[in-house]
């Protein structure tokens, strides 16, 4: 397995961080889907999905419009700050956010859809203001469907690869997540290295769906 | 609207909502004064009786006067959220927490307004005042219909509201279960004092509940008067 833990750790790193940033505005967008019904709605739902539909590598060229030196927020950026995110950790990161949030978006907007708006208004009247409402009922009540989509939404981050090869790059030592890291050994001829990899991301998937299907498990008992 | 006296004064046109079932329904005016007691609100389906007391509760947009117990709760000046109002809500479906004990449902106006440590014990003494003290640590999925209505009204009447409003609570439940409840309600509200709205379509809750009447009609009339003049009892 020599060799194997920088590219593991990066990828479970970048699979985390994007996590932490994907939770709050997917929660904040999922409700937001769910409960509310205003003027242009469907069009933020289209450009929510969107990120599935597009090819990786799409989403990653347009990542580098945006966000590379010459991009349109990542040139200003450059030249004013001196700040380049392309070929960075965080630009992996950026990537795996893209293509990770609508997936936690759509888990959030349904579990969200399945609270009943009573159980929302009785805290209302009982003394929760909007904020502690989502927090003491909304959430623990939707619990299971967030956590099911935070755990799909981790794997699909782990497992990103046309987008952040584009964004990130594969750099040795400093972007060459797992997947990178596999392509590269295969592409080199090292065929053991490549399995070994195969194998470690293999069992690291196998133990998210795991989870995931334990969880589905308990949220239909739940409903009984 | 004159009476220095009354409790609840509500004169409100609730728009027609973006949402749902009252699409295509015109706006609901509504009007009436509640001394004390329990005042039904009573009228077939689709009259704008739930719309009434959603308003009251600061749960849907109206335009208008409501007062509770002398402060203003909504005129051209104020609109006071909900979380504000300290009016207690008993909706249809009991809406019980799913993710909380009985005992946790019933203690939870009390620790939003940061009163943890009365919370448990007036909870308990909640409980115990409609008989399902016994339940205390049941989850809501254990409960029968019965059950359920009787916690959501301790849940309700915990934090000492200055009014319940109570949205056709024993709809779902069986005949003898709702003879049954109509006797608790009435016995908590003798109890207690708090005052209470309590909507209903059936002639019969409307004469055994109500103190005062208020008569929803197709179209959207409204009369109000005593329960007995306004209702012919026919059926449950």
């Amino acid at each position: 397995m020599n060799g194997t833990a920088f590219p593991l750790f990066l990828s479970l790193r970048v699979a985390l961080a994007a996590l932490a940033v994907i939770v709050p505005i997917g929660l904040f967008l999922g409700y937001i889907q769910a409960r509310h019904d205003y003027r242009g709605r469907s069009l933020v739902d289209v450009l929510i999905v969107l990120p599935i539909v597009l090819p990786p590598s799409v989403t990653g060229y347009y990542l580098i419009m945006v966000l590379g030196r010459k991009g349109i927020v990542g040139g200003p950026l450059y030249e004013m700050m001196g700040v380049s995110i392309i070929f960075t950790f965080w630009a992996a990161v950026i990537a795996a956010v893209v293509v990770s949030l609508p997936l936690f978006i759509k888990f959030a907007q349904a579990a969200f859809h399945g609270v009943d708006p009573d159980l929302e208004a009785v805290a209302r009247t009982l003394g929760a203001g909007p904020i502690a409402t989502f927090f003491r009922v909304t959430v623990p009540v939707a619990w299971r469907g967030l956590v099911a989509g935070a755990v799909l939404c981790f794997a699909r981050a782990l497992g990103e690869f046309g987008a952040t090869l584009m964004f990130a790059g594969n750099i040795p030592g400093k972007t060459n997540t797992m997947t990178l890291e596999i392509w590269s050994s295969y592409q080199a001829g090292d065929d053991a290295r490549a399995m070994a990899l195969v194998i470690t991301l293999t069992v690291v998937s196998v133990a998210v769906v795991f989870a995931f299907s334990r969880l589905e498990r308990l949220q239909r008992k739940d409903r009984r | 609207m004159k009476s220095v006296s009354a409790v609840l004064e509500v004169d409100v046109r609730i728009p027609v909502g973006p949402l749902g079932d009252v699409r295509e329904r015109a706006a609901v005016q509504a009007r009436f004064t509640l001394p004390g007691g329990i005042l039904v609100i009573f009228g077939p389906s689709g009259t704008g009786k739930t719309l009434t007391v959603r308003a009251v509760a600061g749960l849907v947009a109206a335009t208008g006067i409501i007062r509770v117990g002398g402060e203003t709760l909504l005129d051209a000046d104020a609109n006071v959220a909900p979380e504000h109002r300290r009016v207690g809500y008993v909706p249809q479906h009991a809406a019980l927490f799913p993710h909380l004990s009985v005992r946790d449902n019933v203690a939870f106006g009390l620790r939003v307004r940061g009163n943890r440590k009365e919370s448990g014990p007036r909870a308990e003494q909640w409980l115990e005042r409609l008989g399902v003290s016994h339940l205390a640590d049941r989850m809501p999925r254990r409960l029968s219909g019965g059950e359920s209505q009787r916690v959501s009204l301790a849940r309700a009447l915990a934090p000492e509201p200055r009014v319940v409003l109570l949205d056709e609570p024993f709809a779902s439940l069986d005949l003898t279960t709702r003879r049954e409840m109509r006797r608790v309600v009435r016995q908590v509200q003798e109890g207690s004092g708090i005052p209470m709205v309590f909507v209903t379509h059936s002639p019969r809750e409307a004469i055994e509940m109500g103190d005062h009447l208020v008569r929803y009609g197709v179209g959207g009339s409204q009369e109000e008067g005593r329960p007995e003049d306004l209702v012919e009892e026919d059926s449950e």
